[in-house]
């Protein structure tokens, strides 16, 4: 009998919940309702963030194609608050839906809210635990919404034309995919630098590659030191940046070699520091070894003349890195390719010794750049 | 009303099952205490484990000495009004154990994949399947923890495999200890965090034989399973893990497979189910001692109560994290452990040692052995 009672008691116990787990009975959000972010941008004005998220648009699929043409594909909102998030859930709430980062891909941050503070900027996504750590990070050159409203015609959304900006970018040795992760690791070392790509709007009106006219392209990058952007570099010393980061493995240099323009492909790059001390000065040898093939054909046979070539390769490459340290170590103090995590590595007692005063002993260090390059000899034989 | 009894389990049951309920706190590192970056944390560990080992000795000493009894056994069978000093104070430690896993729970599923869910969903489930376990036995317990726990590792070592080419080995350093000062304390905190030397000075008396054997093999293994964890944090994050909240949770987002573009929400699943195994045990520390005291139906609405206590104490307490810190701080402290686990031991060691004590005596202990025709085997029928 009281076997009997304690079975009814845990069926109607077992009917009552599984009433509270079916969607009727607990709140819920549908599909539909969430804002599935794709893209943020961030600006900083009169002491307020201001965000922009591109979201994605349901009812942009479902046409004869992927994508309904009619449509627009992606939505944006619009909000600002005192810190990101708060400008995030004023964004969510003028558009009305819940807000998802579970697929966001990208961030921009506006030249001002960069200089103002990327960490700051930064910390909203620890609060959000579904962000991809995986997701790229820029920063534009004016304001991070006006990148985001130019209107790609190719690519389903433009966020992935930005990444496809940025992934040839890296192809060429130009700038690393820049994640979020990397950031992040970046901000928690001692002098919290990093050097991101920077993105420039051209409204040249002429562009077949959006709608409205206006494009993107990588202009270069943007210095981060002390947590916060503190100047804009050009390309060739974000090239010498990833270079000494040792996170690209290709690029390309062009050398005047006998009245001739000679452009040779560098692969499988890999970059080795090593610190010493030597009169009270950090010395960080940097030594470059490179496989080359040549990307236009030599109009003469410099098949004997290799060594004289690989040497002028691998002056070009230091030029680089050296413009890249210039403006980076020596003018700032910053340690945007991680010299800490590497002075710990190999010498944890100088680390111990230099860590008080790390950005003093990076803008007196002293660079010693080797290189070797050893250009394919096959391609040049007939 | 027929009981469900608590069968006997092997000593690697009992390890594996110990393992589970360790690993699920380790990998929801609740935001409570920070975790350094450092090759500190590999000597922290080492060291704690080896201290905790330390510690089990007058459990061990006592499982070989009395096999098939527990130190709970033992103290009320010598005298009851210890028996119950004993028995009150494991219950309130055990309790405390379970209420902070429950919260820890709660937060960490809240936080990352099930933000929409009821909080209170998230408590009552659980302890429904709690309560379904402790009302099975620990055999039951032991095979889904089993499952669990190789589930845990089969996701450690393929979130290992998906995320090895991020891996950055200069992120480690030759210093095992670089902050002396704190050195003792993590190594206190990693020690008093490990409830599971509490469940085991009760659930002894449930392996059917070589009961000693489950330190040998669970202390080791957990150690190195710790061990391996935090050599993937630190490859994969740097000096991040200091800042990430769920260090574990942000590797495993990392993490792309070829099905799965992202592991941290099966893994979310999996740890929280693990959560189960660890209030199990305590509840059935709880049934057992109880059963000891007052008889088997006493046990049974002991551990039932202490799985509602657990339950309203999370519900009405567990959103404030100055509670949760609190709570666990008890446990950390220490004096818990030892109580339950050193000082009772001991004083069962000395007891047992003034009179015969066992199931060869015919003392209530439960235990049949023997080819009795009712009891095939060894049952502990509690």
């Amino acid at each position: 009998m009281f076997n009997k009672k304690i079975k009814i008691s845990a069926l109607a116990l077992f009917f009552v919940f599984s009433l509270s787990t079916l969607s009727g009975c607990v709140p819920h959000t549908e599909l539909n309702e969430k804002a599935i972010i794709l893209a943020i941008g961030v600006d900083y004005e009169d002491e307020k963030y201001k965000v922009m998220f591109q979201y994605y648009n349901p009812t942009g699929i479902g046409g004869r194609t992927l994508v309904d043409n009619s449509q627009p594909n992606v939505l944006t909102s619009k909000g600002e608050g005192d810190n990101v998030y708060a400008a995030m859930e004023d964004a969510t709430f003028r558009c009305g839906r819940e807000m998802m980062l579970g697929v966001t891909q990208f961030i921009v941050i506006g030249k001002k809210a960069a200089e103002n503070s990327v960490e700051e900027v930064m910390d909203f996504t620890k609060s959000f635990f579904q962000s991809h750590p995986d997701m790229l990070v820029t920063v534009a050159e004016e304001e991070a919404e006006k990148a985001l409203e130019v209107k790609f015609s190719e690519g389903i959304v433009s966020t992935q034309k930005l990444k496809f900006l940025l992934t040839n970018a890296e192809k060429s040795g130009i700038v690393a995919l820049p994640n979020a992760l990397e950031l992040f690791t970046a901000l928690q070392t001692v002098r919290k630098s990093s050097a991101l790509p920077r993105l420039r709007l051209l409204d040249s009106g002429q562009s077949d590659a959006s709608e409205d006219g206006k494009t993107l392209e990588i202009s270069g990058g943007v210095l981060i030191n002390e947590g916060k952007a503190v100047d804009e570099v050009d390309i060739e010393v974000m090239s010498g940046l990833q270079m000494l980061c040792c996170k690209t493995e290709t690029g390309t240099v062009t050398v005047d070699y006998k009245d001739e323009k000679i452009s040779v492909g560098l692969v499988d790059i890999k970059t080795k520091i090593k610190p010493s001390f030597e009169n009270n000065q950090l010395v960080l040898t940097v030594e470059l070894r490179s496989g080359g093939r040549f990307l236009s054909t030599p109009k003469g046979r410099y098949e004997d003349e290799n060594n004289e070539l690989e040497k002028l390769c691998g002056d070009a490459v230091i030029k680089r890195m050296e413009s890249a340290v210039k403006q980076t170590v020596f003018k700032y103090g910053a340690d945007p390719f991680l010299l800490e995590k590497t002075i710990r590595h190999y010498d944890y007692g100088l680390w111990q010794k230099v860590k008080n005063n790390f950005g003093e002993y990076l803008k007196n260090a002293k660079f010693k750049f080797i290189s070797h390059i050893e250009i394919d000899k096959l391609i040049l034989s007939e | 009303m027929q009981l469900t009894s608590i069968k006997k389990i092997s000593y690697i049951q009992l390890a594996v099952l110990f393992a589970a309920s360790r690993l699920f706190s380790e990998a929801m590192n609740f935001p409570l205490t920070t975790v350094q970056y450092g090759m500190q944390r590999f000597t922290v560990i080492l060291t704690a484990y080896a201290i905790l080992f330390v510690q089990y000795i007058p459990l061990i000493c006592l499982s070989v000495k009395y096999p098939g009894q527990s130190a709970v056994g033992i103290i009320i069978e010598k005298n009851k009004g210890l028996g119950w000093i004993y028995t009150v104070i494991l219950s309130v430690s055990v309790l405390i154990a379970s209420i902070s896993s429950m919260c820890r729970m709660k937060f960490y599923a809240s936080s990352t994949i099930f933000g929409q869910a009821p909080e209170y969903l998230l408590i009552i489930l659980p302890l429904i399947a709690c309560a379904f376990a402790v009302w099975k036995g620990i055999q039951a317990t032991a095979r889904s923890g089993v499952i669990f726990a190789a589930v845990f590792v089969g996701f450690l070592i393929l979130v290992s495999i998906s995320t090895w080419d991020m891996f950055n080995t200069k992120w480690l350093y030759p210093n095992l200890i670089d902050r002396k000062d704190a050195f003792w304390g993590e190594v206190a905190e990693q020690v008093g965090s490990n409830s599971e030397i509490i469940y085991f000075s009760v659930l002894a008396e449930h392996i059917a034989e070589k009961t000693q054997r489950t330190v040998f093999w669970y202390v080791p293994a957990v150690m190195l399973i710790l061990e391996l964890m935090y050599l993937l944090e630190i490859l994969l994050l740097g000096p991040f893990v200091e800042s990430a909240n769920f260090p574990f949770f942000t590797v495993s987002a990392l993490s792309n497979i070829v099905l799965f573009q992202r592991l941290d929400g099966i893994d979310v699943a999996v740890w929280t189910l693990m959560c189960i195994v660890k209030i199990t045990l305590a509840m059935l520390c709880i049934r057992t001692a109880y059963d000891r005291l007052i008889g088997k139906k006493a046990g049974l609405i002991a551990a039932l109560s202490g799985l509602v206590i657990t339950g309203a104490v999370s519900m009405a307490f567990g959103g404030s994290s100055n509670f949760v810190i609190a709570v666990t701080a008890i446990l950390t402290c220490g004096i818990p452990m030892l109580t339950c686990s050193v000082v009772f031991p001991l004083i069962a060691l000395i007891m047992g040692k003034k009179g015969k004590t066992g199931p060869k005596t015919g003392l209530k202990t439960g235990i049949k052995t023997g080819s009795n025709k009712n009891n095939k085997g060894a049952e502990a029928n509690v």
